[in-house]
């Protein structure tokens, strides 16, 4: 009883700070407190304050309003991310499920092979040959987030292809296409939207990590990465600039795990649908 | 003073009542049997002995064990009579065995917990016991871990973990229903041996009456949550007075349910010819000839691996052939395309054994029922479907009004009845039904096979009746093939084969098979 009641906490805590984020990055697309672009030398590395609540960098820019724009670059970086991965993934999932034998095999072996390389290894050749920018950080972490649904979708796949239902539909003359669109597909949803969900955690911590090197937005664009690593000459001397920008990611990725996790549970506990 | 006695015990679980003011008394070295439906009460009868039951459940009333009472002792204190002087059997060896744990480390494992025998010391006993069950080395080493042994060999190795310590008491909660015939009954013997040379007391909890009339001196019956009756299992049995016990007892002894006047056409619908169906390396189906009438029905029985069920799934033409023909009305299913294909497939439908598996779970009954429509060459108006599907619902003993609920909101019964309904809603020639009725209670086996013998009848529907079960085959088939391993062993009319079996599988089957 305790135990589900955690649960639920969790899943209420991580979809609450999810659901703040997202509005946090919604507002920052019409307004933020000052421009986080501006520059203002004179008001350079400010204490947090009422006037600038989280202070401000060594530019004067600030660190509030660069927060709120960075998570409209980051969520939006992640979000079309999972979009890829799961437009490209699942339906490979479904067809290698469906096909089996040799032709599902090397789907999952080529899989296997972009699995293997890290996705920064993946964005440095992107930067190579377009230059940095939050288009290489998406089509970087989109790329990776392929195999991740491909392989998800088919492993439950394979699971409902065995059950009765599917020699039912067999059986009612429907082909391989309409099973899995019509059965298989609907019966994968809650795995996916859980999966999703930690993508897109995975997603916005690969962002944070791709602009902290370089390969991501770029400046003027404000982002949490880069924050962080502008922030790293400065930590003796004002630590408040790299404290909130790293807090924030770790509490976005610690709700989005809780919202997934939390949604697991619910799905399991359901008799319904798996 | 009995060895065990049950006093006016109530359950609860979340709330709803599911075991009412029930009193049991087994003496020493008794068999004791518990029969019910499923929701009777009796495997939560079982657990609460063990003092098992979730958290959520409330209980009243007094278990007195061998003087103890175990209603109002403390976990701690029941640790050492579970597994020692209580043994307990469940129903599916697979998932009561630890995978990864062999079966001789598992069987050392209660000893190790219970006495003060050492570890080599434990294990040697563990070795005895496994032979005692018949699981002996080197054929059967107790290295070996449950997925290397078959069914009936994980059912032995539960048996030896139970009986390890000598308990006074067994309980086996349906310990034969996930076993093939033949299986059964050779671990009812084990069982059986093993109380009389222990002098332990059963308590055999089952919903099938031929299993208890075979293994117990005293039986009682519940429904509901309540106690119906109890007495001696023979007077019980031969001549009850109450209407629930004479109702089950007359939907487990089946007969016949085919109205002898309907006979079935000469012209054959499906034929089947040397038929060679390969899964996963093994020839599951090797060589089959069998040929079904119009109007007629066929059973084709045999133990779990014989191929019956590839060969059902091949005649339906969802799993490729190797070798040989099937054809239908006279063409091939696996060459024929398009409308011909179409044509076909119209004319067998099938209904599954697994009335919770054979539906997606999130579609509603009258779009999981109207799925085979996908097979006429012209749609129907939604307003024809609609109507078809109230029409079927209403013919199947369900109601129009159940067409917008969910599978999950229909018992067992009702869900054989809504395949049923989806199997008929193209109007086959042939219906082909894979145990349909064995995970069925019994009084629900009996109305389901009355259902589908009287469609057979009125709409001279053909039957071909996958089942691992005799009883149920001679009820409703005219003809019967007998497989084993990927072959037809004997084929004939179900009377003559099952009354004088030549080939010795048959014969083995039917003296396997229990009557009361």
């Amino acid at each position: 009883m305790s135990r589900g009641c955690a649960r639920a906490i969790g899943l209420v805590a991580g979809a609450a700070i999810s659901a703040g984020f997202a509005l946090v990055a919604l507002i920052a697309l019409a307004w933020t407190p000052y421009d986080p672009t501006a520059i203002n030398i004179p008001g350079k590395l400010q204490a947090p304050s009422f006037v600038h609540w989280f202070g401000t960098d060594q530019l004067g820019r600030d660190v509030l309003s660069m927060i709120m724009a960075g998570a409209r670059n980051s969520l939006f970086v992640a979000w079309i991310a999972v979009l890829i991965g799961a437009s490209l993934g699942v339906p490979l999932g479904l067809w290698a499920a469906a096909r089996g034998g040799v032709e599902g095999e090397a789907i999952m072996r080529v899989n296997d092979l972009v699995f293997a390389f890290p996705s920064l290894l993946l964005a440095i050749l992107i930067t190579a040959i377009w230059g940095p920018g939050a288009l290489t950080a998406i089509i970087a972490i989109g790329v990776f987030n392929v195999p991740v649904f491909a392989r998800v979708t088919r492993g439950s796949a394979l699971g409902l292809w065995k059950r009765d239902y599917i020699w039912a539909a067999r059986v009612a003359g429907k082909n391989t296409f309409a099973i899995s669109v019509e059965h298989i597909l609907p019966n994968l949803t809650s795995v996916l939207i859980v999966q999703a969900t930690i993508q897109f955690s995975l997603g916005i911590l690969a962002e944070a990590g791709l602009s902290y090197v370089g390969l991501g937005a770029q400046p003027p664009t404000p982002s949490w990465g880069r924050m962080l690593n502008e922030a790293q000459t400065l930590s003796a001397l004002a630590p408040t600039l790299a404290i909130f920008p790293g807090v924030v990611i770790a509490l976005t990725v610690l709700g989005l795990n809780l919202l997934g996790d939390g949604l697991r549970d619910r799905f399991d506990s359901k008799p319904g649908p798996g | 003073m009995a060895l065990l006695e049950i006093d006016a015990l109530d359950i609860r679980i979340a709330g709803r009542r599911v075991v009412e003011n029930i009193s049991l008394r087994i003496e020493a070295g008794e068999t004791h049997g518990l029969v019910g439906e499923s929701g009777s009460g009796k495997s939560a009868t079982a657990l609460a002995i063990l003092q098992l039951l979730p958290a959520a459940a409330c209980t009243a009333g007094v278990i007195r064990f061998a003087g103890q009472t175990l209603t109002s002792m403390t976990d701690a204190d029941l640790i050492p009579l579970r597994g020692r002087d209580i043994g307990m059997i469940f129903q599916e060896p697979m998932t009561a065995l630890n995978p990864l744990m062999s079966i001789g480390d598992q069987v050392a494992e209660s000893i190790l917990a219970h006495t003060c025998a050492g570890r080599s010391q434990a294990r040697g006993m563990a070795r005895a016991v496994l032979e005692r069950v018949g699981l002996r080395a080197p054929q059967i080493s107790p290295d070996r871990y449950p997925h290397e042994l078959s069914g009936g060999q994980r059912q032995r190795a539960a048996i030896a973990m139970a009986i390890v310590l000598s308990p006074k008491l067994l309980i086996a909660d349906e310990p034969t229903t996930a076993l093939d015939v033949v299986t059964q009954s050779e671990i009812l013997d084990l069982l059986k041996r093993m109380i009389r040379e222990d002098g332990s007391a059963l308590l055999l909890i089952s919903h099938d009456l031929g299993v208890v009339a075979r293994m117990t001196d005293r039986v009682a019956v519940l429904h509901e949550g309540r106690l119906v009756e109890q007495g001696p299992t023979r007077a019980v049995l031969g001549g009850s007075t109450q209407a629930y016990t004479r109702s089950l007892i007359a939907a487990s002894r089946l007969g016949t349910l085919r109205a002898a006047a309907i006979r079935a056409s000469a012209e054959p619908l499906l034929d089947v010819c040397d038929v060679v169906c390969e899964y996963a390396g093994i020839r599951a189906v090797d060589g089959v000839n069998l040929s079904v009438m119009r109007g007629e029905s066929v059973g084709i029985v045999g133990e779990s691996g014989s191929g019956k069920s590839t060969l059902l799934r091949s005649i339906l033409g969802v799993r490729a052939i190797q070798s040989g023909q099937i054809q239908l009305d006279g063409e091939s299913i696996a060459l024929a395309r398009g409308s011909r294909l179409r044509r076909l497939r119209r004319m067998i439908q099938c209904v599954f054994q697994d009335p919770a598996g054979s539906f997606d779970p999130r579609w509603p009954v009258a779009r999981l029922i109207a799925e085979p429509l996908h097979l006429l060459d012209a749609p129907l108006t939604p307003r024809e479907q609609r109507l078809k599907i109230h029409a079927l619902l209403e013919r199947v003993g369900l109601r129009a009004a159940d067409a917008e609920r969910r599978p999950h909101e229909f018992s067992g019964g009702q869900r054989q009845r809504i395949a049923i309904a989806r199997a008929l809603i193209v109007e086959p020639a042939l219906i082909a039904l894979d145990e349909a009725v064995s995970a069925l209670d019994v009084t629900t086996r009996a109305q389901i096979l009355a259902l589908l013998a009287e469609l057979s009848g009125s709409m001279g529907l053909g039957v071909v009746f996958v089942s691992h079960d005799l009883a149920v085959v001679r009820a409703i088939t005219e003809r019967v093939f007998v497989m084993e391993r990927g072959r037809i062993v004997e084929s004939g009319t179900t009377a003559k084969v099952f009354d004088e079996p030549r080939h010795p599988y048959t014969a083995s089957l039917v003296a396997a098979t229990l009557k009361f």
